[in-house]
């Protein structure tokens, strides 16, 4: 990482990271929501008893418990459950409007980062430029070799083209600000394909929630370089933020037809004290 | 006049057009665009192409505040220049006739004269109507159209200087400029012929009483000049010459015209003369001082060939030999002979004698050819001209009797003229007569109208100046005495100088030049008994009362202010709070 900005922006998220470590999903959500964590199977570690239904495994009666208690009680175990997890960070360009949205959305890679390998999880993470590229060093956030917001595609395109390598039942988490007009049920469809979890962090300003503006304003796309003149009033804003409103929306009822969990992160009140509030809500830290 | 400086018919319109041009630059400057960079611009506009739509046209979307604040541009550019624009569609053009005669300047006892009074209340209905079309023609000896209406008038070319003012005329030449105008007649007496219903008129003057040279000619060591006193009282007038001193006092009485004869020292004969005349309190200076250019009748020299038969010879003696206005001269401009005299480097007095035995006595009287020079004031009572009525004379036949042709004229080739006579002295009494002299007097003038030059030095006002020119010079310059200067070029050896103004102009053709002097005497113009003042307006044309005058521009600032209203009622109130 040779970009000063970035390395201090980290540094200091991995302060906040400390000893926090990402959450284990116990509980995960499936195709359908179901809970499947809990079945008996080819689990190593013991969870609990549970008393003997026509069909179970023999094997795994518990005998002794039946020479103690004449109750047929079979053994259960927990499911194997692989902490593994993949972090996507949008790159794009989107991502770098301001200074702060980018820095906010390095940190809080890095902080999950250092959270997932805290809590010994096999990481991946994953830049959203042109395509997904992962990172050589994931576990170390401070040797990232790509912290550029530079990327003309966005995450939706880019997991397009994406030819797979995402963790099987692991957790997944993008860092997005999710704005694009492509509608979001084939991203989040293909970001929760075999995951265990899914959360989607959605990052925005202040500004991009509600825009200041007036006077004549040459509106130039981040992205694509697309320009448009526009008079800044009342109604322009008004629109913006109707249109806005209504693309959360689009993303709201797709992340729960999906089972994901998506969280939304004001920049300014997130970063730079690392505000970590609402993920700890949501349990994706503990 | 065209405004070539603003390439616009009225200034006001360029003017309007910059400050436009100054408001749009401003607006531009102010309201140009702060560039934003967004994250999607799909939430801020509607796409305007999907990957399948291919290129179409993109038009800039504009805000409403643009067009708010261009159209209270707009206004405010209208409002700048609807007077002007108002004026032209709402009135018919007016067509102003200014007097241009000099009694426009006699003063009054306030100082005032016609011409200023005059010129104030055309500047006032001017003012009244900015940017109505207005076309001026000076009535002077000839009409003349000063400004067609296209640029602002201006009356720096109105001189009051001449000897008449022809207003029947300028009204002709204004309606058949400007139809359907209102007119104003501009002048300081009533006019004396009928005046149409749209003809307005606007008179100033007053009746005064004044003494004014009313005729002056010099002629050799002569100066004959005549002062009318057009007052009801009789005055004393003193006539000076300058240089030379007094030449004559009297005590005119009231409507009287007296002659003055005065001598010119020999010493000034070869000089300019000013003739002025002094009466105290006149009100007209203009008329009072004329100066008279040294006015030389130079003989004209003849010869009288030989085989002149005695009795022609005789008459011709008899109205040539001690005439002034001839001498004999060996390189005569006339020579004098018979019908096959060979044509020379001079002009020809030719006789046929005809056929003695046809020679007739007619009773019919003679008749002369109007308009020719040579037969001005020429008078046939009590002559006797027999001649053969068979002689077929050359040219244009001047005098004849019955059928018979007794006298023509034909210019050579060589520029030369050819008089012809059929005469039979001896059975004749015209030599008799006072046409002979007459007659001889007409050719003498004539034959020096024919020298290079402008013949008579001292013109009156309006008077059409022939310039014979030498030969091979193709431009004549004229210096005018009011200043200004002018090329005319000749026609046949002749340059018609017309418009001079009053003083002494010079005229120059290649190495020769000459000096003219033009005074406007006008007995009529210097009597200003019938001088007065009179206001007539005119039966407004129908074009008036078609199209009253609206304040447009009134309210299209009205309209701009309350654009400008509106747009900061709607845009100004939650400007930044979005």
């Amino acid at each position: 990482m040779t970009n000063p900005l970035h390395r201090a922006v980290l540094e200091s998220a991995l302060a906040r990271a400390g000893e926090l470590e990402l959450a284990t999903p116990r509980l995960t959500a499936g195709v359908e929501g179901l809970r499947i964590g809990r079945r008996t199977g080819n689990a190593l570690e013991f969870s609990e008893y549970r008393e003997y239904r026509a069909g179970d495994d023999l094997r795994r009666l518990d005998w002794s418990v039946y020479a103690r208690s004449g109750q047929l009680m079979v053994k259960l175990y927990s499911e194997e459950v692989d902490p593994r997890c993949d972090i996507v960070l949008d790159n794009s360009a989107s991502m770098a409007v301001e200074d702060a949205k980018a820095a906010a959305a390095l940190g809080l890679a890095g902080l999950l980062a250092q959270a997932a390998v805290n809590a010994g999880f096999s990481l991946s993470v994953w830049h959203a430029g042109e395509t997904l590229a992962r990172e050589a060093r994931a576990g170390f956030p401070l040797e990232w070799s790509n912290c550029e917001f530079d990327g003309g595609a966005s995450p939706g395109e880019a997991l397009d083209r994406f030819a797979g390598g995402f963790h099987n039942r692991g957790i997944r988490i993008a860092v997005s600000d999710l704005l694009w007009p492509e509608e979001p049920g084939r991203f989040l469809r293909r970001l929760a394909d075999g995951a265990l979890r899914v959360v989607v962090i959605q990052l925005l300003t202040r500004d991009e929630l509600n825009p200041a503006v007036s006077g004549n304003i040459s509106i130039i796309d981040a992205e694509t370089g697309e320009e448009r003149e526009l008079a800044a009033d009342d109604s322009l804003a008004a629109r913006y933020r109707a249109r806005l409103a209504r693309h959360r929306e689009l993303w709201d009822r797709a992340a729960e037809e999906y089972g994901i969990r998506l969280v939304r992160l004001t920049v300014e009140e997130f970063y730079p004290a690392w505000d970590l509030r609402e993920l700890f809500h949501c349990g994706v830290l503990k | 006049m065209r405004n070539w400086i603003t390439g616009f018919d009225h200034p006001g319109f360029f003017y309007a057009l910059a400050a436009l041009l100054v408001l749009l630059a401003i607006y531009w400057f102010h309201r140009r665009s702060t560039v934003k960079r967004v994250p999607a611009i799909f939430l801020w506009d509607r796409p305007e192409t999907s990957p399948e739509s291919g290129s179409r046209r993109m038009f800039r979307k504009l805000p409403l505040s643009f067009y708010l604040e261009a159209l209270a541009l707009a206004l405010l550019a209208l409002a700048a220049a609807s007077p002007f624009r108002m004026g032209m569609d709402a009135y018919p053009a007016l067509a102003v006739v200014l007097d241009n005669s000099f009694s426009m300047r006699a003063e009054s006892p306030d100082g005032g004269t016609p011409r200023s009074r005059g010129a104030d209340a055309l500047a006032k209905l001017l003012d009244a109507h900015p940017g109505r079309r207005v076309v001026l023609i000076l009535a002077g000896s000839e009409p003349r159209l000063l400004s067609d209406g296209r640029t602002k008038p201006t009356l720096e070319l109105w001189t009051a200087d001449e000897a008449s003012a022809d207003l029947a005329g300028a009204l002709a030449l204004a309606r058949s400029r400007v139809p359907d105008a209102e007119f104003l007649l501009v002048t300081d007496r009533k006019p004396e012929f009928p005046l149409a219903d749209d003809v307005g008129v606007s008179a100033s003057g007053s009746a005064l009483g004044n003494a004014a040279l009313v005729n002056v000619r010099r002629n050799g060591g002569t100066i004959l000049a005549e002062v009318l006193n057009a007052s009801s009282s009789a005055r004393r007038v003193t006539l000076k010459l300058v240089p030379g001193g007094n030449a004559g006092e009297a005590e005119i009485a009231p409507g009287e015209r007296r002659k003055f004869v005065c001598r010119v020292p020999d010493t000034l004969l070869d000089k300019t003369i000013t003739v002025e005349l002094e009466s105290a309190g006149d009100p007209l200076a203009f008329d009072n001082s004329f100066p008279l250019l040294p006015e030389d009748r130079v003989p004209v020299g003849f010869r009288l060939v030989a085989e002149l038969p005695e009795p022609l010879a005789h008459e011709l003696d008899a109205v040539l030999d001690g005439n002034p206005d001839y001498r004999k001269s060996s390189t005569p401009e006339l020579v004098c002979g018979r019908f096959d005299l060979p044509p020379g480097n001079c002009h020809r007095l030719l006789w046929n004698s005809g056929n003695p035995e046809r020679v007739s006595s007619a009773l019919e009287p003679l008749s002369f050819r109007a308009g020719s020079p040579l037969t001005r004031g020429l008078s046939g009572e009590g002559v006797r001209w027999n001649a053969d009525p068979a002689v077929s004379l050359p040219g244009e036949v001047l005098i004849r009797r019955g059928d018979a042709e007794l006298l023509s004229f034909r210019r050579r080739l060589d520029g030369y003229c050819d008089i012809y006579l059929n005469l039979a002295p001896d059975r004749s009494n015209v030599s008799r007569t006072p046409l002979w002299p007459a007659l001889f007097w007409n050719i003498a003038d004539f034959l020096r109208s024919e020298r290079p030059g402008p013949g008579r030095r001292n013109r009156r006002s309006g008077e059409v100046i022939a310039l014979r020119i030498p030969s091979g010079v193709r431009e004549v310059t004229l210096h005018a005495a009011d200043g200004t200067g002018r090329n005319v070029t000749p026609l046949r050896g002749v340059a018609l100088l017309a418009d001079l103004p009053p003083g002494v102009s010079r005229v120059t053709a290649g190495d020769a030049s000459w000096e003219v002097a033009v005074s406007p005497l006008s007995a009529a113009e210097s009597d200003l008994q019938k001088a007065g003042a009179f206001e007539r307006r005119p039966v407004r044309v129908r074009g008036m009362e078609e199209n009253p005058r609206l304040p447009l521009g009134w309210i299209a600032l009205l309209l701009a202010a309350a654009v400008l209203m509106i747009h900061q009622y709607k845009l100004g109130t939650k400007r930044g709070g979005a």
